[in-house]
């Protein structure tokens, strides 16, 4: 399957019952671009759990914008969310969990706008 | 619970608060507080010859999704919950780990079985049911509920679509698997059929079809892998390719 390279956006409401969506869609796009399964599961904890970290302030009618770009080595996933105050403290269990499903991550807060990046990189095994 | 004695965090309260607002931070609250029954796991495997990282993983999954799931009003302790479901999931793994053409219900297989599920409900309920019913009928995520209803019938199922490691030409390795006899494309009840044969097949001749076709791997490494004779192995490779084509030519 050919993948082009521009990048898929989604504006959803900042709430967690909309997470669904950033994990759906970043599940879809990495199985385009010949993600395993396995991978595919990591990602979609990797998004559900630093977008929930972004959400997790936002005000009602807040907005989360995704941006999901196929990168030469693989999927990297940018989100940001207008949420006034620090940036937000990692839990624990959530920064264990990150450690475990994304390749690397960054949350980190510009004025009133909080963002995070992720990258997913894609394993080739040798045969 | 009472390792804390007096000091003991007001948990049940927790958990009925987490039911009831799916709040990240308490659910990592619980997740942290029953660390040590995951923990526990992990100690008692890990001498397996597992990585333990795998099984921190997989321990620490386990401990989400129970402390997801847990409902406080059945009636049974939470450890007593998490202890089946992370010693469910780890058994699941290590039983995976020999045949590893993984997670058993994917996209596609669940797609089907969705199909029968949203008859019975529909038959049962009188009604259409919601995605969150069929969840719920089939024991998995709504969001797997969604992608199964995605995976039509144009789609391949996961596991035999994608590209095998180091193949050029990127396509399905049940493609490959069966290119001599079909055009190039199986439907999905052949590959359900494949599946299941495959499945069938005494474990070492699963293992070396596993190697050959989703490994990639040569058939002298396999030979040396599996520890038999080059010979014996191409028998076995021809026997159970024969045998596969016969049961798809039904």
């Amino acid at each position: 399957m050919s993948v082009d390279d521009s990048p898929v956006r989604l504006v959803i409401p900042a709430r967690a019952r909309y997470l669904r969506l950033a994990r759906l869609t970043a599940a879809g796009i990495a199985g385009d671009l010949g993600f395993a399964l396995e991978a595919i599961e990591d990602l979609r904890v990797a998004v559900d759990e630093v977008c929930a970290i972004l959400i997790e302030k936002a005000e009602h009618g807040a907005e989360l914008e995704l941006v999901y770009r196929s990168t030469p080595d693989g999927l990297s996933i940018e989100g940001s969310c207008a949420n006034p105050g620090a940036v937000p403290e990692v839990h624990p269990v959530a920064r264990e969990l990150l450690a475990m499903t994304a390749d690397d991550y960054s949350v980190y807060a510009d004025g009133d706008v909080v963002s995070f990046r992720l990258t997913k990189r894609l394993q080739v095994t040798t045969g | 619970m009472s390792r804390d004695g007096l000091r003991d965090p007001p948990v049940a309260e927790w958990f009925v608060e987490y039911r009831r607002t799916g709040d990240r931070r308490l659910r990592n609250q619980l997740v942290e507080h029953h660390r040590h029954v995951a923990d526990y796991f992990v100690k008692r495997y890990a001498r397996r010859g597992v990585p333990t990282d795998d099984l921190r993983q997989l321990a620490l999954m386990a401990i989400i999704h129970a402390v997801e799931r847990f409902d406080p009003e059945m009636g049974v302790a939470f450890s007593t919950f998490a202890s089946r479901t992370i010693e469910g999931e780890l058994k699941r793994y290590f039983r995976d780990r020999t045949w590893s053409v993984r997670p058993p219900r994917r996209a596609q297989e669940l797609h089907l079985e969705l199909r029968r599920t949203d008859e019975d409900l529909t038959h049962q309920l009188g009604r259409s049911p919601t995605i969150a019913e069929l969840a719920q009928a089939l024991d998995v995520s709504e969001d797997h509920v969604l992608e199964a209803l995605e995976a039509g019938v144009a789609h391949q199922a996961t596991s035999l679509d994608q590209p095998a490691p180091g193949d050029d030409d990127g396509g399905p390795r049940s493609d490959r698997l069966l290119a001599t006899t079909e055009s190039g494309f199986l439907r999905v009840d052949q590959q359900m059929i494949v599946r299941d044969l495959i499945a069938d097949l005494p474990e070492r001749e699963r293992t070396i079809i596993y190697l050959r076709f989703f490994e990639n791997l040569t058939q002298p490494e396999i030979a040396e892998r599996v520890g038999v004779s080059q010979s014996y192995l191409s028998r076995i490779l021809r026997k159970t390719l024969l045998d596969l084509r016969e049961h798809l030519d039904e």
